[in-house]
């Protein structure tokens, strides 16, 4: 059709095949001619919109970027003008500095933001017209809707005129309350000095009645009994107590009381009145009330009474007089009142320009905004009837250029062509292409058929190389067998070498009990067995008795101090017997100490089991006995009731019987509660709550509380006394302990210590010394030793093992629980996982050994 | 008409977002924290307690051993890893300074609760503040009815009642020692009244009343006209319910005008400043032989008894982190108030809140502290009921009553 529509389909030709296809009309020149219409009208409809929405555009940014941001503005300066307004009122009801603050920080935040808002609306850029745009105009005029609402310029002029205006008013509001806050700042520091000076006059008041309370306490006492001081060696004589001057002295005391009561609440008055004029006469009433404690006080004057009256006295003039006094402040407070009074009528009339102002600045944006909302609106109408009618005629032109070229050209054969492929990739090689026409889809065809002949060829090829490759694979796990063959040789001879390592006794015996074989570990043992020697003894009889039974039999073997544990097993099918050995020494003496321990324990859950078992009847008993007390109240009473009607030997005799009873039941009730102390203490005992692990210093610890039992003794009985030599390892340092339970063990065995020294002076008299001797030493890292030794009557052997058994108790019934060492060995054994012994010989002292750990162990729950 | 609406959503949008600006500057100051007192790393609590004054020695001795039990929790990392603090305010004894102390430790300092105050008229003021404000009111050195009755769970007392003490004394001197005719010395302010009233109704129970009283104002030493009406009546023995010094004025002008019943008072008179307060008089005037009721163990190991696992803790507390102070029975009680307060803290699962600590008070129903019984419920405010006799040693000191001793 054109130069431009052939150029290219020449030079694809040459590029693509080297078969000479020129001068064609190829697919690119339709397809290009077809698009070129296409985009022809799409870019003509494109043109028209674009000058359209230019247009629109162009009015509501005039809208947007200016009318609707003043009309905003404009609203907020109408906003914050009344929100500052408002303030002048609330800072009149302003009670505390906290309000103030609040109320100051409000205004400040108003203020600042009116006037970067005014400043704002004073810089904005002066309004643009619209745009004359001559497509639009020519529209317009076709379709008959000229658009004459033009906007001028003058109303912004009266807009900078009112801000002008509106900022004057501002600024004068900010004065007048910024005034107002100072006056609120004065009154409230007033207001509280006020406060605090009517809390003094009671207060002063209070002073005074009490200073008084003593003085006509003493007096009384004395009027009556002549006793002054109580260095007094004699009371006064009669004549001395009721002179005149005692009994004025007694007036003079109710006067000042009367008038400093007076004068303390009309100081409290004058702090709350609403109305100044009263100020006067409640001034008088102080004066008067002053002047008559003031002569009160004089005819006292001379006496240390009335040095101890003036202070309160002066300290009433001091609230009352004066700058800061009651009156003055009260006065200043009116004043401050009446101040406020006339800067709120000036703000009220301020606020009201203010307003007028706001208002006409919304009005006047409010009718811009208009206009050019109405003018936007009629260019919105036009554009879219004009863009209607071009997106129709786009349309149909473009569906006319894709049914005649495109649908009747080019898809057919193409389909045809497809339908080839599909048959290729699903394997069929034998059915050649279609070949027809002249253009691309010729070529393509074409190629299609070479590619075909081409597959058939490659196909019979990749056959070949797929054999090559598995014969590889093979070669390659018959070298990898080889090498392993050769490494399982050197892992045998290790193996043989296993029995004799085995540091546990390890025997083969014949059916005959020869020995075939033994380890260095069996050969150690003596007495156990040799090679080539019949094993006689009990590891002979196992192994024949393994043998017989076809199983394994399992013996202790024990020589000397050590002890095995040995497994004979026989072996299906074969003539001997192995022997397998484990050494239980250490096993065997860990188990006898765990019975001693568990003996211990479970002799405490036994105490918790008695102690709960006996609360509940001993509850009833404490309650009955009580209960049975109280009816011997009653049954006295009763008896009272009708003693007439008894005979009076009979009345004495009950009389007896009921005191006996009564005795008797106090006696229930006395035992019972100690019982009760006992069951308390075996429950604490049983409960193993226990302290929480901290930082102890062993060396203060125990100087602490051995020092405290030995304080705490003398305290009770001052004949007591006791050496204590300390002789402290200064690397003992620090254990991670509870401290409170390692205190309640070092008191309790030092508070027995000590007991049993002072027992021991008083039956050997002045000769023996009581002495007790503590010592620690450090372990290293294993924990600390901690020794308290005394020289006392030392222990039996039979008290000595029982000891830390609860309820063994060595002192009288009713004197001890023999709770104590229990509860310590319990601290010590079982919270911290140390140690605990004594060592003792009857006349030799006894000796307490704690032993630590630096870390006590987790509990557990 | 559009435009109409299209103004009225911009002020609608202008002025949303200024409140909003508004409230976020109003609320900026105050921290945002689950519960007052309670930060990430500690626990702040507030007493009000006479640190000055004539009863001194009480407030003293409870704030030193609220000290001590915190001291000891916090050397241990503190309760779920928060320290406790204790800001202590002094009233004086006066209920009007401790109202206003009261409300200082809630709102100004915002502490978490109150524990530890002393006094009853003081805690007759402060109470009902905290109790509005939801403030737990931990042990107070009270044993008033006013702080038991009616149920507050708010309220946590640590102690016996006045009157359970009172009943105590009189049971002992009436119905063990054989006195007929019991006065009573008292303060005459709302605590001073209840010891009375518990005196009296302790003796109308065995068919009896007293056999005269005498009072004195709070805070002064006035005694003597008390006292003038108290020999007129004869009795054989003297209830006292007031503070140390006063009582101590009491009983020297007793022995100065040869009037020498059994006297006995209660817990509150604070045992230890009574005993010294009397012992540098002359030998008569010791009062050797007065008998003091207590609220709390006596804690000093006895030989002979298992020593109570709390006491060795308060020993042994005492010493490594009290510096080995006076282990008095104030101090143990301040020790065990805090004590309990870090056990029922302990029991809070999650964040601390006060109306958690509330639960764990009302579910510590069969709760013994360290050996020692301290049971709560819902209803039940007071933790123990058991009270202790004691008599002044005339050196100073005290022993546990023995009967035998002073017969």
């Amino acid at each position: 059709m054109s130069p431009v529509a052939e150029g290219p389909a020449e030079t694809s030709g040459e590029v693509l095949d080297a078969t000479p296809k020129s001068r064609r009309f190829g697919l690119a020149s339709r397809l290009a001619l077809a698009f070129a219409g296409a985009v022809l009208m799409i870019a003509l409809a494109a043109f028209v919109a674009w000058r359209l929405l230019t247009g629109i555009g162009e009015q509501q940014k005039v809208l947007a970027d200016h009318d609707l941001p003043r009309l905003s503005k404009a609203f907020r300066v109408a906003d914050q003008s009344a929100r500052i307004v408002a303030k002048a009122p609330e800072f009149v009801s302003i009670e505390t500095e906290d309000e103030r603050a609040l109320v100051r920080g409000e205004l400040d935040q108003l203020d600042v933001r009116l006037t970067l808002l005014i400043q704002e609306m004073k810089d904005a850029p002066a309004r643009k017209n619209f745009s004359q745009d001559s497509l639009i105009e020519t529209l317009f005029g076709w379709l008959g809707q000229a658009d004459d609402k033009h906007l001028s310029d003058d109303e912004s002029v009266a807009d900078k005129n009112m801000l002008r205006t509106l900022d004057d008013f501002s600024w004068g509001m900010t004065a007048t309350l910024d005034q107002l806050d100072e006056l609120a700042s004065e009154r409230i520091a007033l207001d509280i000095s006020l406060r605090e000076l009517s809390f003094d006059a009671s207060h002063e008041s209070r002073r005074m009645n009490r200073r008084l309370a003593v003085l006509r306490d003493d007096l009384f006492f004395f009027l009556q009994t002549g006793w002054s001081t109580l260095d007094d060696a004699a009371p006064a004589p009669e004549g001395e107590r009721s002179s005149p001057a005692v009994t004025t002295l007694a007036d003079t005391y109710s006067d000042i009381a009367v008038y400093a009561t007076r004068a303390a609440s009309v100081l409290t008055e004058a702090a709350g009145i609403p109305s100044p004029g009263i100020l006067a006469p409640m001034h008088d009433r102080f004066d008067a009330a002053m002047e008559n404690l003031r002569r009160a006080n004089r005819s006292l004057s001379g006496t240390e009474n009335a040095l101890l009256l003036e202070k309160p006295i002066k300290g009433f003039d001091r609230l009352a007089l004066g700058y800061n006094g009651v009156f003055a402040t009260r006065q200043r407070l009116f004043a401050a009142r009446e101040r406020e009074q006339v800067l709120l009528t000036e703000a009220r009339e301020i606020a009201i320009s203010v307003a007028a102002a706001a208002d006409a600045l919304v009005k006047n944006a409010e009718g811009k905004a208009q206009a050019a909302a109405d003018h936007s609106e009629h260019t919105v109408k036009l554009g879219v009837k004009v863009l209607l009618g071009l997106i129709a005629l786009a349309a149909i032109a473009a569906f006319l250029i894709g049914w005649i070229y495109i649908g009747q050209g080019i898809v057919r054969r193409v389909q045809l062509l497809s339908a080839a492929m599909r048959r290729m990739a699903a394997g069929d090689m034998d059915t050649p292409a279609p070949v027809s026409g002249d253009d691309e889809i010729t070529d393509m065809a074409e190629s299609l058929e070479v590619f075909r002949q081409h597959a058939r060829e490659v196909a019979r090829l990749n056959t070949v190389e797929q054999l090559a490759e598995e014969l590889q694979a093979q070669n390659e796990i018959l070298e990898d067998t080889l090498t392993k063959l050769g490494l399982a040789e050197a892992e045998t001879k290790a193996l043989a070498r296993f029995p004799e390592e085995n540091p546990n006794p390890v025997l083969r015996l014949s059916s005959d009990r020869t020995v075939l074989y033994a380890n260095s570990a069996a050969r150690a043992v003596p007495g156990m067995t040799r090679p080539g020697m019949r094993a006689a003894n009990e590891i002979g009889e196992a192994a024949t008795q393994a043998f017989i039974s076809g199983g394994s039999a399992l013996i202790t073997f024990e020589t000397g101090a050590r002890a095995f544990m040995l497994t004979a097993a026989a072996v299906p099918g074969e003539n001997y017997i192995n022997i397998y050995g484990r050494e239980i020494t250490e096993e065997r003496r860990a188990q006898a100490q765990i019975m001693a321990q568990e003996k211990m324990a479970s002799l405490g859950q036994l105490t918790a089991g008695i102690a709960h078992e006996i609360k509940n009847p001993l509850n009833f008993v404490n309650n009955f006995a009580k209960l049975s007390n109280e009816l011997l109240e009653d049954l006295t009473a009763e008896v009272d009731r009708v003693k007439d009607a008894i005979e009076a030997d009979a009345r004495e005799e009950i009389v007896v019987i009921v005191e006996d009873l009564t005795l008797n039941l106090s006696r229930i009730e006395e035992h019972g509660r100690r019982a009760d102390s006992i069951v308390r203490g075996m429950l604490d005992h049983s409960r193993k709550e226990s302290g929480e692990a901290q930082e102890v210093d062993v060396n203060k610890l125990v100087s602490d509380f051995v020092d405290l039992a030995y304080h705490g003794l003398r305290g009770q009985d001052t004949s007591f006394n006791s050496a204590i030599d300390k002789t402290f390892d200064p690397d003992a340092g620090i254990l991670e302990a509870s401290a409170q339970d390692l205190s309640r063990v070092i008191l309790n065995i030092a508070n027995n210590a000590f007991q049993a020294t002072h027992e021991y002076k008083q039956k050997e008299g002045d000769a023996y010394a009581p002495s007790l001797i503590v010592t620690t030493k450090s372990l290293g890292a294993d924990g600390v030793e901690i020794r308290i030794r005394d020289n006392g009557p030392g222990m039996p052997d039979d008290v000595k093992s029982k000891i830390f058994e609860p309820f063994f108790t060595t002192k009288a019934t009713g004197e001890g629980t023999g709770l104590g060492l229990s509860m310590t060995y319990d601290i010590v054994a079982q919270m911290h996982g140390g140690s605990l012994d004594v060592e003792t010989a009857l006349g030799e002292g006894a000796c307490f050994i704690i032993r630590l750990p630096r870390k006590m162990p987790a509990q557990a729950v | 008409m559009a435009l109409r609406t299209l103004s009225h959503s911009i002020r609608q949008r202008l002025i949303q977002p200024v409140l909003a600006l508004l409230m976020a500057l109003t609320f900026a100051a105050s921290p945002v924290a689950a519960e007052d007192g309670v930060f990430t790393d500690s626990i702040t609590f507030g007493q009000s307690a006479a640190l000055t004054g004539p009863a001194q020695a009480l407030g003293l001795g409870m704030q030193r051993g609220v000290k001590l039990a915190f001291a000891a929790a916090n050397a241990n990392g503190g309760v779920k890893g928060r320290k406790l603090l204790l800001d202590s305010l002094d009233d004086r004894y006066e209920p009007e300074q401790a109202l206003e102390n009261t409300y200082r430790l809630i709102y100004d300092s915002r502490v978490f609760a109150l524990i530890g105050a002393v006094g009853t008229p003081t805690s007759k003021a402060a109470e009902p503040l905290a109790t509005k404000a939801g403030v737990p009111y931990i042990a107070p050195f009270t044993g008033a009815e006013l702080l038991r009755e009616p149920y507050r769970p708010t309220v946590v007392n640590m102690r016996a009642s006045y009157f359970q003490e009172t009943e105590a004394l009189v049971s002992l001197l009436a119905d063990r020692m054989g006195k007929s005719r019991i006065a009573v010395f008292f303060q005459d302010d709302s605590f001073g009244r209840a010891g009375r009233t518990g005196v009296i109704k302790a003796l109308e129970r065995r068919a009896s009343t007293i056999a005269g009283d005498g009072r004195y104002v709070r805070n002064s030493v006035a005694i003597k006209r008390g006292l003038y009406d108290i020999i007129k009546t004869q009795p054989d023995a003297v209830i006292m319910i007031g503070a140390y010094k006063p009582i101590a004025a009491f009983v020297q002008w007793s022995a100065k005008l040869g009037f020498n019943p059994t006297f006995a008072t209660i817990s509150f008179v604070g045992s230890e400043a009574l005993a010294e307060a009397l012992a540098i008089r002359p030998l008569a005037e010791r009062g050797e032989g007065v008998i003091v009721s207590q609220v709390v163990p006596f804690p000093h190991p006895q030989p002979g008894e298992p020593t109570l696992p709390l006491v060795s803790e308060f020993l042994s507390d005492n010493i490594l982190h009290g510096g080995n102070g006076p282990g008095d029975l104030v101090t143990f009680e301040g020790y065990v108030a805090g004590r309990l307060t870090i056990a029922l803290l302990e029991r809070i699962e999650g964040e601390p809140t006060r109306a958690a600590f509330t639960a764990a008070v009302q579910a510590a129903t069969d709760f013994s502290l360290r050996g020692y019984p301290l049971s709560f419920g819902d209803g039940d405010s007071q933790g123990s009921d058991q009270v202790y006799l004691t008599e002044l040693d005339g050196k100073g000191g005290l022993r546990p009553l023995r009967l035998e001793r002073s017969k």
